[in-house]
């Protein structure tokens, strides 16, 4: 095996939160291979890619965060502890160890979930002791209902005035009780510009070079919601969808497309646009940065299409037993201030809601439009709703379309 | 109704076969009625730096019974198996049927063995297993069905046939094992330690049985064992091994009364030994008279023809237990008659063994001497067999047996 | 009379009473496991699979039988599953026998050295096995030649059955290697040599005689490897580039992206049922002519 071979495998094997929906993650399959690949000392890094750029926090947003002083939070006795469960590196320490200074808190405890599902079971098991959370926002309806998260006194945090209106009031939470939104990323085409020449900046191009051009070279990222979002953005419909008539559109499609598949993938779909097996894909936003960073890969493109697609949201929610909610409040108000979120934002590399800190970003960072669709775009932008995914006549669609790519 | 097969209509058949194999010979040319069954020419074995079997020179005749006797490791086991086929010999050749076997592989050669486990197959019930050899050859159902009638009515387990294995006890088991090799008229059987699992009652039995059975098929049987009464019973050749070697071979009678060296005088029955200098040979009746180490002087016969002698060779007299008497020394002067030894000893230990009594007296010229005396009428009162009790041991010269080396 | 003989009774029943508290030691982990880890979650996926799904995904109770009505209706990743883990299991047994025979009887002094080099990849994560067949396999190496061999820039072997079937094989070898290993290895080696003896040559006695000695190693690998295969959903992933819908993939889908447990549990309870059927024919196909003497595979006296 050649040594980039290994490095990269070995990368592969080190990434945790880059394919979130991915089963083999989150079966914590992915978790052994982490800690073989810290044993051979291996290159990868085991967050986020982003995080692998510690020095790219210009200087520019930490003399911003210097002039923002502290707001609301003053008038409530801050507790000197905080508890917070969250996926892994998915915040600043330098942020956490600010924080830990300004507002006294002396131990500001970070325990991390491999997935929502394990989240959801962590709670179910009776963890307590915790203060917030970060779920993804899907799951928002089902926390709620079981009791384990509260409603929030949103003028306690006066910073969430910043967050873009575009991501809020959505199925999950229509009435923007429970949330703060964190990060937000979507479900776009990658493509390897080297090779394909063509622009491309919709679903209908996409499709159209998948099913022509460039037949057998497509991978998918193995998932209903996210492959489905394809098919109904073209043709005009919500991905939510469980219209039958929209949903049998959607399938004649994909059934077209099955045939030029190479491969449904959610967890190495990178490798197969690396080798350039595939060159067109349906995925996310995690890959990215590597794939980039690489003088080899560097002209990986990544498009949100025109058309709109599904996007995800990661939120802070509060528990409903918090022990300690004014530091709570007190971190949800700070960690939107421009400055700090713009920190937050360099340190994780996903889209940031908060209006006021995109302003703050490094151009590299604000004008990527993998990471900051155009508004138009990002109007376009579906959050998935998750009374719809076990849909019969959703899943026949789906099952139809694996059955039918063949082996 | 194979049940109802007399052991004799299944000999007929079996012993049908040497007739048809006299018959090949004859058409082939190859070999005649005197050919032996076996024979083995200079063949050595070795495992690494291992000489198992060391230029083995043995010609098995026809319809005999042959057993090589000897130590464990002697190389009884692997001269089977290169007879079998199991292993190759390392230099030498066996002819079979006159035939020479090198190359030919076990499932080719017309020899069957029996297996000192019986490895009797467990999935196979007791006809399937003696019927095993003749589906390999593809012999006809109805056919299979007969012979394995006979051959098991002639082991005594007619009716046995849809037996399992490991429901029979060990001789039956034995027994399967042995129809198992019968069956398929074999040139040579080989058996390797058969009887070694049984207990000796059951042996014993078995021992006989064997021996009858073989005069009845005629079937030339090597047989392996490292028990020498079991050689004695059974054997018409016995075959004395050690270390690879042929030490002896000859009927029971000879190689008891004639061992040529002191190893056999020693494994076969028990021996005195006294080690002695010849001082005169007697070339035409092969006696010499030799003296011992402290002064004794013995005439004896040479045992070994082939033995070239001279005045002043270390040579070992041996004279076997039985042939030594003894009684009370009631004080007369040792004046022994011609030819006769007479030495006055001491006993040192007496053990009653039931049908005999063996005395350990030791001597001043020849040493301690075991002697053997029969517990016949009265005899057991007569020596008082007390430690340290006077005796006087005596024995003719026609039991001095001088062994070389 | 009768007093005299009542010490005897008397103490082979304090005997057999102690021994069966014994027994009962000696079976309590055991029994433990088999309840909390076996029967209580089949009892929960047998519950469940009666229940309606909850709101936000996940269960509440209730009688109905749609899910299994659900389940009828898509019946193709069972088909599929059963398909595969078949020819899996067949090759497997294909590469394990001769393997497990030469380990057996012809490996020697080198046998310990050769169970050791077969056991040693497995002390990795099978995750990193499979995802290494991806390397060797892929375009820049053994894909990659054989395209070059044919002169054909699109052949690949990843993504083909013939590459499930090679991880499948991969995979799991050596749960059939070694009970075959077993039964091969305790087989008392003279009874090949009587096999010879009497007349069979290699091969009529590997089918007479080591084949059948060895059936109750054969089966239970067979069974061992058939189970997992039946709910194979890792290797079709990758090696098969996912291009498979089998049963696997339905219950992932249905237990964590649908959150339907009810109906994730009637396909589960329906895989259960779909393989206790088949190892069941299975066995009864082996056993048949077998049993009349005696000698079964699976509870059947040993020989
Ligand atoms: N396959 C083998 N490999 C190495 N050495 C062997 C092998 N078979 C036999 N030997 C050696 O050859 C010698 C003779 O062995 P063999 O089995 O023929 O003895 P034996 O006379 O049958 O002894 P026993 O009465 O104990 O069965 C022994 O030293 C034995 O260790
Ligand atoms: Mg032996």
């Amino acid at each position: 095996m050649a040594d980039q071979d290994r490095d990269a495998f070995m990368a592969r094997l080190a990434r945790t939160k880059v394919n979130r929906r991915s089963f083999l993650a989150a079966a914590g399959l992915i978790g052994g291979g982490a800690a073989l690949a810290a044993c051979t000392g291996s290159t990868g890094g085991t967050q986020a890619p982003a995080s692998a750029e510690p020095s790219a926090a210009p200087s520019t947003v930490a003399s911003a965060a210097e002039s923002t002083a502290p707001t609301a939070a003053a008038s409530y006795a801050i507790e000197d502890e905080l508890w917070m469960l969250n996926w892994s590196g998915y915040v600043d320490p330098g942020n956490m160890e600010a924080f830990k200074a300004e507002y006294g808190v002396k131990n500001f405890q970070y325990d991390i979930f491999a997935n929502n599902e394990e989240l959801l079971a962590k709670l179910a098991g009776g963890a307590t002791g915790y203060d917030m959370s970060c779920p993804t926002a899907e799951f928002i309806p089902q926390m709620a209902e079981q009791g384990y998260i509260q409603k929030l006194d949103f003028s306690r945090i006066p910073n969430f005035q910043y967050i873009d209106k575009a991501v809020l009031s959505q199925k999950w939470d229509p009435n923007n009780e429970y949330h703060v939104p964190k990060d937000f990323g979507t479900t776009g085409i990658l493509y390897r510009s080297k090779i394909v020449k063509e622009p491309i900046t919709s679903w209908k191009e996409f499709y159209d070079l998948s099913t022509g051009k460039y037949s057998g070279k497509v991978v998918l990222v193995d998932s209903l919601g996210d492959v489905l979002a394809m098919p109904l953005k073209m043709l005009g419909f919500s991905i939510n969808t469980i219209d039958q008539g929209e949903l049998a559109q959607a399938q004649k499609l994909l059934t077209d497309l099955a045939p030029h598949i190479l491969a449904l993938d959610s967890d190495t779909y990178q490798d197969k646009l690396a080798s350039e097996e595939a060159v067109l894909c349906l995925g996310w936003t995690g890959p990215l940065l590597a794939l980039r960073q690489d003088p080899k890969t560097a002209d990986t493109k990544y498009v949100v299409p025109s058309e709109g697609t599904m996007f995800w949201l990661d939120t802070w929610v509060m528990m409903a037993d918090a022990p300690h909610p004014n530091a709570t409040y007190a971190w949800f108000d700070y960690v939107e201030r421009p400055a700090v979120q713009a920190k937050e934002t360099e340190y994780t590399g996903y889209g940031t809601p908060n209006l006021e800190a995109k302003k703050l970003l490094s151009p590299d960072l604000l004008n990527d439009p993998s990471i900051f669709p155009p508004e138009d775009v990002m109007k376009n932008l579906e959050g998935a709703d998750p009374t719809v995914t076990d849909n019969a006549d959703r899943i026949a669609v789906w099952t139809a379309f694996k059955s039918s790519i063949g082996g | 109704m194979t049940t109802s097969l007399t052991p004799d209509a299944a000999t007929a058949s079996l012993a049908g076969s040497a007739g048809a194999r006299a018959v090949a010979r004859a058409t082939t040319g190859v070999a005649d009625e005197t050919t032996p069954d076996v024979e083995i020419v200079d063949v050595t074995k070795r495992f690494g730096a291992v000489t198992a079997v060391d230029r083995m020179r043995l010609s098995i005749s026809r319809g005999e019974f042959y057993s090589l006797l000897g130590p464990s490791g002697c190389g009884k086991t692997t001269t089977l198996r290169m007879i079998a086929g199991f292993e190759q010999p390392t230099e030498g050749e066996i002819f079979l049927d006159g035939k020479p076997i090198a190359g030919i592989p076990p499932y080719r050669r017309n020899v069957n063995t029996v297996f000192q486990h019986y490895a009797l197959f467990p999935h196979m019930d007791v006809a399937r297993n003696v019927g095993y050899g003749l589906r390999q050859r593809k012999v006809a159902k109805v056919e299979e069905a007969r012979r394995v009638g006979e051959a098991l009515a002639l082991v005594r387990l007619a009716g046995y046939e849809r037996r399992r294995t490991w429901e029979m006890s060990g001789g039956q088991q034995q027994r399967v094992a042995l129809a198992r090799a019968l069956v398929n008229h074999p040139t040579v059987l080989l058996l390797d330690e058969p009887l070694g699992a049984l207990d000796l009652k059951l042996r014993k039995e078995m021992q006989l049985e064997l021996k009858a059975l073989q005069r009845e098929v005629g079937i030339t049987f090597v047989y392996v064992t490292h028990d020498q009464e079991e050689a004695l019973t059974m054997s018409d050749v016995i075959v004395v091994m050690r270390d690879g070697r042929i030490q002896q071979q000859g009927d029971p009678t000879e190689l008891y009364e004639c061992p040529t060296n002191r190893f056999v005088a020693d494994f076969l029955g028990s021996s005195n030994f006294i080690a002695a200098t010849v001082e005169g040979v007697d070339a035409s009746s092969r006696t010499a008279t030799v003296r011992s180490d402290r002064g004794l002087v013995l005439r004896g016969t040479v045992t070994d023809p082939a033995a070239a002698i001279a005045a002043g060779d270390a040579v070992t007299v041996a004279t076997r237990p039985e042939r030594l008497e003894v009684r009370p020394d009631d004080g007369a002067a040792p004046g022994a008659a011609p030819g006769w030894t007479e030495l006055a000893g001491r006993i040192r230990q007496g053990t009653y063994l039931g049908d005999h009594s063996e005395y350990r007296v030791v001597t001043d010229l020849a040493g301690e001497l075991i002697v053997r005396r029969q517990n016949t009428v009265g005899a057991g009162s007569a020596l008082g067999g007390g430690p340290g009790d006077p005796v006087v041991v005596r024995w003719h010269e026609t039991a001095n047996l001088i062994l070389v080396g | 009379m009768a007093t005299a003989l009542t010490p005897t009774p008397a103490r082979t029943g304090g005997g057999r009473a102690k021994s069966a508290l014994l027994t009962g030691a000696l079976l309590l982990p055991a029994s433990i496991w088999y309840l909390f880890l076996l029967v209580l979650p089949m009892g929960f996926v047998v519950a469940f699979s009666f229940g309606e799904k909850a709101r936000n995904g996940g269960y509440t109770p209730a009688f109905t039988l749609d899910n299994y009505g659900q389940v009828m209706k898509g019946a193709d990743p069972f088909l599929e599953s059963l398909k595969l883990a078949t020819a899996g299991t067949f090759l497997t047994l294909l590469v394990a026998l001769p393997l497990a025979y030469f380990l057996a009887t012809r490996a020697g002094s080198r046998k310990g050295l050769f169970v050791l080099l077969l056991v040693i990849p497995f002390w990795t994560s099978f995750l990193i096995r499979t995802y290494s067949w991806l390397i060797v396999l892929g375009r820049g190496n053994l894909g990659g030649f054989i395209g070059g061999l044919l002169g054909d820039p699109n052949f690949r072997l990843l993504g083909t059955p013939g590459a499930i079937l090679l991880g499948l094989v991969y995979g799991y070898l050596p749960l059939m290697i070694f009970p075959l290993y077993v039964t091969l290895e305790r087989m008392d080696r003279s009874l090949i040599e009587a096999s010879k003896d009497l007349g069979a040559g290699r091969w009529a006695t590997f089918r007479q005689i080591t084949l059948p000695i060895a059936l109750p190693g054969l089966v239970t690998g067979s069974i061992l490897v058939f189970i997992p295969m039946m709910g194979e959903y890792v290797i079709p992933q990758i090696l098969g580039y996912g291009r498979t819908f089998l049963i696997g993939n339905a219950l992932v889908l249905d237990f964590l992206e649908a959150r339907n447990w009810p109906l994730g549990s009637a396909k589960a309870v329906v895989l259960i049922a779909t393989m206790l059927i088949t190892i069941s024919v299975y066995v009864w196909f082996v056993n048949r002519g077998r049993q009349a003497r005696g000698v079964g595979v699976l509870g059947a006296r040993p020989p």
